[in-house]
């Protein structure tokens, strides 16, 4: 009977082994995306100053290249911003961007002219024009984004160029996501 | 060692009931289940390597290609497993023949067991359905046009073919449909039938229920040899699967599927190429039908009715039983032998006959002498190699594309598609290499048969190459090989000129300095290819010395060269700048200038000469005015392509044949 179970032992190992030999480059294959990480860390040009309006905030779509696992996308929509324009008294042109993401868990914000309020669709965090949270479950304000204007080009138009990033939701803390 | 049959194991006899002694452990090992658990080892190794493989899969016709190029290049152990996953496939088809000529030789196969004989070879059938319906899912061209082939064959089916065929494909024409058509057999329910087919097999050969304890060692004994077998099994997959990698790296997947490319050279898997080559002896419809339906079906139809032929032959007596048996082994061993020898003849055809020969036969068709059927089917060996290979860079070029800009949204085919390298050299090869070379090829890579009978434009308009035509026209290279209408040499009035030109040199130094004259003449014209009109009247903006440059401006600017080359640049452009002179002097006479020449007879327009502009006239209108001209002693014997190719094809091809210069 020892032998009877040795010898089963001994199968069974065996067996391991192959099952492992087999899992564990699996297992890499199934992580692999994960080693993979591309974020856009220059500016992005997304529109002509003139196009954003001093009044009320603009939802910018923001085009870039974009790679999508073996894909690639020579110009791809990879996320929205708002922008919201306060020139100074010497017209020196001043734009903030405000991720569209929701802090919260990340549905689209939206903004709502009449209130002059920013509110996400699906769990009715409400934010001011300014993008300061004021009702609702989320844990911070909207995430701001690096943007700046550009100096006149040759036909003397002004660009609005953005730093795009994306930030982890559902924690007080803005954390970059690469 | 003789495996016991089924009955023995059921019946009182059995060998089993030898209590503990090792070596009757030993003979009662049941090599039925080994190979059994074989395949059902392979079967679970598929599966799990086959739900890796489809995280990453996507069955459309522009990510499939993509998606599997990814999983084989980018991932980390991509081709391991997918390695593992093919290979595996193909030991199963090993496998399953293996056990079911196990069956055969024990007398397995007869009744009451004849369920698992049927069970048996359905399930090798779809095995085989899997593999197959496996190899279209990358999209290459490999999978696709095998599958297209297949799928012909299924159709000449009488009466049900054409329907079978639309329903496998999701209608009259390969396509988005047919991959996930294919892909849903593939994952679902193919495996499915395979795994339901192999446990009720593993249940037939299981021993009884009721085990005598006796017997307890014999089957740990039976678990361990399983194991260790499987154990060989992995180790040859993996081993096959490391040679893959290694030797064969990017070959395991072809170009991506181009329903454009009717040349592609399609072959089946190796499980298939018996079928491939028994199909090569049947010729029309009739017979075709005979060949691919109605003998295989017959093939079949023998081996389902074996278990029952010894009824046929008379139920009672040991020695009609003994010949039942011996006709059944005959007969699978016939198939056996056939499948084997086909499989060998089909390779055998296939394989790159040697060079001596194939230029030995060119010469001998050259010659005008009728080849024997042998010697066609030497050079269609031939053929079908160059193709294989030409096809072999070409999946190389895609997946190096692939790498360089990613698959672009519009599917993997694209990237050859828009890739200018590849369609110049295919435009070349259609609609110039049968006058012309490129480097003494075709312009993809191919020597052709027949000797050209036109210049090799490989570097042409380069300094060297008008260099070589000034130094003797009539070489091969050049004007040599081109004839008039009545056979006799064309284009002999350069040759003559430039002979004369030679006589006329009065001693040695002035030799020497009417060929140092064309070296400048070489020089000024291959800098036309690239800056056109740069050294015309009025003269000359050398390419440094930037002193008048900006009070001129009607002057073209000079092109950028780094500090390094400008020292050499200022002593090129004194060449060129003689080059120009003795062009205006003594070319000029017949080879007009902007229109403009010194004497009568008319030679192409050198302004731009070698330029993508020049060239794109030259090929849309080779009897152009300011080209060859229609008429006059010497017209052009080249036909214009302006109908031929499109404005954009033109330009692509003039840009090919110019290459990567400035």
């Amino acid at each position: 009977m020892q032998r009877r179970t040795f010898i089963l032992a001994l199968a069974a190992i065996i067996n391991s082994l192959m099952g492992a030999m087999v899992a564990m480059p699996g297992i890499r294959f199934l992580l692999d995306p994960l080693r993979r990480k591309r974020g856009h860390d220059e500016f992005i040009r997304i529109t002509p100053l003139s196009a954003v309006s001093a009044d009320r905030p603009s939802r910018v779509t923001v085009v870039a290249d974009r790679w999508d696992a073996f894909v690639h996308h020579s110009a791809a929509p990879i996320g929205a911003v708002w922008l919201l324009r306060s020139d100074s008294e010497n017209d020196e042109p001043r734009v903030k961007c405000l991720q569209t993401i929701c802090p919260h868990l990340g549905c689209g914000i939206d903004f709502v002219a009449g209130r002059r309020v920013f509110v996400c669709p699906c769990h009715a965090s409400e934010f001011d024009a300014a993008g300061k949270a004021q009702y609702g479950p989320s844990l911070r304000d909207m995430d701001e984004l690096e943007c700046r204007v550009s100096p006149p080009d040759e036909n003397g138009g002004r660009w609005v160029e953005v730093k795009y990033q994306e930030f982890k939701t559902g924690v007080p803390d803005r954390r970059p996501l690469i | 060692m003789t495996a016991p049959s089924i009955e023995d194991q059921r019946g009182p006899k059995s060998s089993l009931q030898i209590p503990n002694a090792t070596t009757a452990g030993l003979r009662a090992i049941q090599w039925h289940r080994i190979w059994l658990s074989v395949a059902g080892f392979l079967f679970i190794l598929l599966c799990s390597t086959g739900l890796f493989l489809m995280t990453v899969y996507t069955p459309s016709t522009t990510g499939a290609w993509g998606s599997v190029w990814y999983i084989q290049t980018q991932m980390s152990g991509g081709w391991f497993i997918r390695g593992l996953h093919r290979f595996s496939s193909d030991a199963l088809m090993l496998v399953l023949p293996i056990y079911l000529l196990h069956l055969l030789l024990t007398k397995a196969y007869r009744p009451p067991n004849h369920a698992r004989w049927w069970i048996g070879w359905l399930s090798l059938g779809v095995a085989m359905a899997t593999a197959l319906s496996g190899y279209l899912l990358p999209w290459d061209q490999r999978g696709y046009w095998g599958m297209k082939v297949r799928l012909n064959i299924l159709a000449t089916t009488p009466i049900v073919g054409d329907w079978l065929r639309d329903f496998l494909i999701g209608g009259q024409e390969m396509g988005s449909l047919t991959l996930t058509r294919f892909y849903t057999l593939h994952i679902a329910a193919l495996p499915l039938a395979l795994g339901l087919m192999m446990w009720y097999l593993r249940r037939k050969h299981s021993p009884p229920q009721t085990t005598p304890r006796e017997t307890s060692v014999d089957s740990s004994i039976q678990t361990l040899i399983q194991a260790f077998v499987n154990v060989l099994f992995l180790a040859i997959v993996v081993s096959i699967a490391w040679y893959d990698h290694l030797v064969w790296r990017g070959f395991a997947l072809s170009a991506p599927a181009d329903p454009a490319a009717s040349e592609y050279p399609a072959r089946p898997e190796w499980f298939n190429l018996f079928l491939f080559q028994w199909l090569k002896y049947f010729h029309g419809p009739t017979m075709e039908t005979m060949g691919a339906v109605v003998i295989p079906g017959a093939m079949i139809a023998m081996l389902v009715a074996l278990p029952y032929v010894h009824k046929v032959m008379g139920r009672d007596g040991r020695r009609k039983d003994g010949l039942a048996h011996a006709f059944a082994t005959s007969y699978v061993l016939f198939l056996v032998i056939s499948i084997v020898w086909l499989t060998y003849a089909s390779i055998r055809d296939d394989r790159a006959p040697p060079e001596t020969i194939v230029r030995g036969l060119v010469a001998k068709r050259a010659a005008g002498q009728t080849l024997s059927p042998e010697e066609e089917k030497v050079l269609r060996a031939r053929d079908f190699n160059r193709q294989r290979l030409l096809w072999t860079t070409r999946a190389l070029l895609a997946s190096r594309l692939a790498h360089q800009s990613g698959i672009p949204p519009e599917g993997a085919l694209a990237l050859l598609k828009n890739d200018p390298k590849l369609r110049g050299g295919e435009l070349f090869a259609a609609n110039c290499a049968a006058c012309h070379r490129f480097a003494g090829r075709n312009g993809l890579g191919i020597v052709p048969d027949e000797p050209p009978t036109s210049s090799d434009l490989a570097n042409y308009a380069t300094p060297d190459w008008i260099r070589g035509l000034l130094t003797n026209p009539m070489d091969d290279k050049y004007f040599g090989r081109m004839k008039k209408p009545d056979g006799t040499p064309a284009h002999t009035r350069m040759a003559k000129f430039l002979k004369e030109l030679r006589e006329e040199q009065p001693d040695d130094a002035a030799r020497g300095k009417l060929e140092a004259d064309l070296d400048a003449v070489a020089a000024y014209l291959a800098d036309e290819a690239l800056h056109p009109g740069r050294w015309a009247d009025p003269p000359i903006k050398p390419s440094v010395g930037t002193t008048d440059s900006a009070d001129n401006p009607a002057v073209e600017k000079p092109v950028r060269v780094s500090a390094e080359s400008t020292v050499n640049e200022a002593y090129w452009d004194d060449i060129r700048k003689r080059g120009r002179d003795f062009f205006m002097s003594i070319c000029n006479e017949c080879h007009s200038y902007r229109g403009q020449r010194s004497g009568t007879f008319s030679a192409p327009e050198m302004y731009g000469y070698g330029s993508v502009e020049w060239l794109e006239l030259m090929i849309a209108e080779p009897s152009h005015e300011t080209r060859y001209r229609s008429t006059g002693r010497e017209p052009a014997q080249m036909p214009p392509f302006r109908d031929r190719l499109t404005a954009d094809e033109i330009k692509l091809l003039a840009r090919w044949i110019h290459g990567d210069r400035g």
